[in-house]
């Protein structure tokens, strides 16, 4: 009996298992469903072979791990009625299965096919036919099926007429696993001639289903990387090297140009901003800028900043994708220049990041008067963002921001400061993540929701601020702000800010303070943890912005600052070092209750 | 300095004028007719785009899983009847990919609509492309997108 068994076993494993779905050449013409024959599967009319009748290939359900087969007597070029024997062999031991089209450049069947398959291995094991030729519409297609032949063998006979042929040979060798993963697969275009006639394009295309189209983008993208390693920083290579040179140029330029317009209280900076959270993100921003007075009137200033950041947080993991690391980098430049009692000042930033490009700019004006004693401060802004989507060429939105901002500030006595300001700002465009998506009917993530749609936001935001500022001295060594500000918006979101500062002097080139902050802020009318489905509609506006939930932060910072002269009569040097710490409480978001922060910032300013 | 200050007040009045609230509507519809779906538009989703390599895939936000092609659950037999999983799985993400990126309005310009369509025909970006760089559809005279876009506008139900 145990004999028996081992050797029904033995036979079973040795004989050709059905390699894929469609190891009957019949399945590629059966139709997909089964509600009328109870037959399900069928490939619909696709048959796979690559060729202009049916683009797709083996590759798209078995894989691109390459496959041992082998072609031969393809014809480079031919003679009308001439006849040609293509055979396409694979290992003994492997479960082939071969599809063989020839057709011109539209896809029409060029000269005859017949089949060769008197020999033993080139047909099934019960001597059936193991290559068949199906008429499909116009087309026809040679298919030897996965039964255990070993090769196919057809002679095509050329053409009376026309220049030109394509051989479309897909094929696939089956791991026996039982469904179409994980099997080797071939897909093979040859260009053929009649004798005489211009050579057709070339031949031989890899199976990857998009390898005709994603050699050029492969060539481009090696290029713009070039171009970019030329112009900013590369994501890819040494950019821990790249931004050390960078900042150097900054530098150099600034020291070069710096002594020719160098004047009294003008200024060279550079500061270094690390944060890290409990959110797996971290923040990376190097700063350098200058600050140049020319002549007795006019200031201007150039700044360059870097954002690196690198995050696997909620909003990555909820996309399903590997951690993401960014780059952004700002260019800023402003202008002032002062007029007696009133400063007119202009201001330019661009910022780039693989995605994200942002033009923006503004005009500002300082009037001061009451001796002095009052300022009355305006801004108009306006910016231009272009958002685009990583790996989708065809998505670009734009977000447009006007901004008017007016402050008062007010020296109630020598020792006391207040201010009033008011900010509003009108967006229009895309205020959302062309990288989130929104849950409909499970739990806001889309895991486990039936429905998954982008987050979409209104178009129109007009956001509003109020402030309230107080600065008082106490003593010599001792001062206290205070802080209070309102936000409110016509999407539903309220907001309340209150700032803390203690500075403390100890001594005279030395300066302590201590800052604390905190935030609450409503959730945006249109914000839901989870979106029901029960409704009649999906409501328009959906979100997963965390910044759009009711949440509300602490924040506690400590800096010290200390001055040095670098000689007698010389430059000052400014150094700042702050370690803060925050915390995001998050009242109403799946997936993220609360968020732990801490960042250091060190600066270094040079007063010439 | 009174000139500024009363342009400065008019152009914030302006701002403030345009700022209308938030439109309302409705983005998708949260249902379309089942039936009709697994009649007429899931065999032609499994027959464009539920391979292994493409959306029978679960790293993919659109997915459509069906015999010959991928299973949900891969102890399913590769050729047995569709599973009421896959079905809804299947309809659920078509009834998705009706959204669109900052909620346009027509069933056209929808993700279900505008990926498998070749660009030149109004398209959007789509990786799935085959060997000679072609996209699924290529025009919306194209019988399979035809039929998704008559799903897609309510015009398909159960036979």
């Amino acid at each position: 009996m145990t004999r028996l068994f081992l050797f029904t076993a033995l036979v079973a494993t040795s004989l050709p298992t059905s390699a894929h779905a469609f190891s009957s050449s019949s399945r590629f013409a059966a139709p997909v469903s089964g509600l009328e024959t109870g037959a399900w599967g069928g490939g619909g009319g696709r048959w796979f072979t690559g060729s202009p009748g049916d683009g797709f290939t083996c590759a798209v359900c078995h894989g691109e791990r390459e496959a041992p087969f082998e072609i031969t007597g393809i014809p480079d070029t031919w003679e009308p009625g001439s006849e040609h024997v293509i055979e396409i062999t694979w290992p003994a031991d492997q479960n082939g299965a071969v599809a063989l089209e020839i057709v011109d450049a539209d896809g029409r069947p060029v000269g005859t096919l017949s089949i060769e398959d008197d020999e033993p291995d080139a047909r099934c094991p019960a001597d059936a036919p193991a290559t068949l030729a199906w008429p499909v519409g116009d087309r026809e297609v040679v298919l030897t099926e996965a039964c255990g032949a070993r090769y196919q063998r057809v002679r095509w006979t050329a053409p009376s007429e026309g220049l030109e042929a394509f051989v479309y040979v897909a094929g696939v060798i089956g791991n026996r696993s039982g469904d179409p993963t994980g099997d080797a697969t071939i897909s093979e275009r040859f260009a053929t001639a009649r004798v005489g006639a211009p050579t057709p394009e070339a031949a031989s295309l890899g199976c990857a289903t998009t390898d005709a189209t994603s050699f050029p983008w492969v060539v481009l993208l090696v290029f713009v990387l070039a171009l970019r390693g030329r112009s900013r920083p590369a994501r890819a290579r040494a950019p821990c090297a790249r931004r050390r040179i960078r900042a150097r140029h900054a530098l150099l330029v600034a020291w070069l140009v710096l002594p020719a317009l160098a004047h009294a209280d003008d200024t060279v900076s550079a500061s270094l901003f690390i944060r890290n959270d409990t959110d797996r993100t971290t923040v990376i921003t190097p700063d350098v800028s200058a600050s140049v007075r020319l002549g007795d009137r006019t200031t201007v200033r150039a700044g360059y900043t870097v954002d690196i950041w690198t995050s696997a947080s909620i909003d990555v993991r909820t996309a399903a994708t590997r951690a993401i690391r960014e780059q952004r980098d700002e260019l800023n430049a402003g202008l002032a220049h002062e007029l007696d009692d009133v400063t007119l000042g202009a201001d330019y930033r661009f910022s780039h990041e693989g995605d994200y490009v942002a033009h923006g700019g503004g005009l500002n004006l300082r009037y001061r008067f009451a001796d002095g004693n009052a300022t009355l401060g305006a801004r108009l802004s306006a910016a231009q963002d272009v958002v685009s989507r990583s790996g989708d060429d065809d998505f670009e939105r734009r977000l447009g921001t006007l901004g008017a901002l007016v402050t008062f500030t007010q020296n109630i006595d020598p020792k006391t400061l207040v201010q009033l300001a008011y900010e509003l700002t009108r967006r229009d465009g895309y205020q959302a993540s062309p990288y989130r998506f929104v849950g409909i009917g499970g739990d806001g993530r889309c895991q486990d929701s039936p429905l998954c749609v982008p987050e979409t936001h209104p178009g129109l935001r007009i956001r509003n601020a109020l402030a309230l500022r107080a600065r008082r001295a106490f003593g010599e060594r001792w001062s206290f702000g205070l802080d209070y500000r309102f936000y409110f918006d016509d999407w539903g979101l309220r907001g309340n800010t209150i700032l803390g500062t203690l500075g403390i002097v100890p001594t005279e080139r030395s300066l302590v303070s201590l800052r604390y902050r905190f935030h609450h802020q409503t959730a945006a009318s249109f914000y839901a943890p989870f979106y029901l489905l029960d409704e009649d509609s999906v409501p328009r506006f959906v979100t997963r912005d965390r910044e759009l939930s009711p949440l509300f932060t602490h924040r506690l910072q400590v800096g010290y600052e200390h001055g040095l002269d670098l000689s007698d009569a010389g430059p000052e040097l400014r150094l700042t070092v702050a370690v803060g710490g925050s915390t995001f409480k998050y009242l109403d978001f799946v997936g993220l209750d609360r968020v732990w922060a801490l960042d250091l910032t060190l600066a270094a300013v040079v007063v010439l | 300095m009174r000139v500024q200050l009363t342009s400065c007040l008019a152009w914030v009045a302006w701002l403030t004028l345009v700022g209308c609230a938030a439109e309302v509507g409705e983005a998708i519809p949260s249902e379309l007719d089942a039936c009709g779906f697994e009649a007429e538009v899931y065999p032609q989703l499994a027959r464009d785009c539920g391979f292994p390599t493409c959306h029978g895939n679960d790293q993919r936000f659109f997915q459509v899983w069906a015999p010959g092609r991928a299973r949900l659950d891969e102890s399913t037999g590769i050729l047995a009847a569709p599973t009421r999983a896959e079905l809804d799985r299947s309809y659920e993400r078509a009834l998705s990919m009706l959204g669109s990126y900052g909620g346009a309005g027509t069933p056209e310009d929808s993700l279900l609509l505008r990926k498998p369509l070749e660009a030149s025909a109004g398209g959007a970006a789509h990786r799935g492309v085959d060997r000679l760089g072609r996209d699924v559809y290529p025009s919306t005279d194209d019988p399979g997108w035809q039929r998704l876009a008559q799903w897609a506008r309510g015009e398909v139900s159960c036979p």
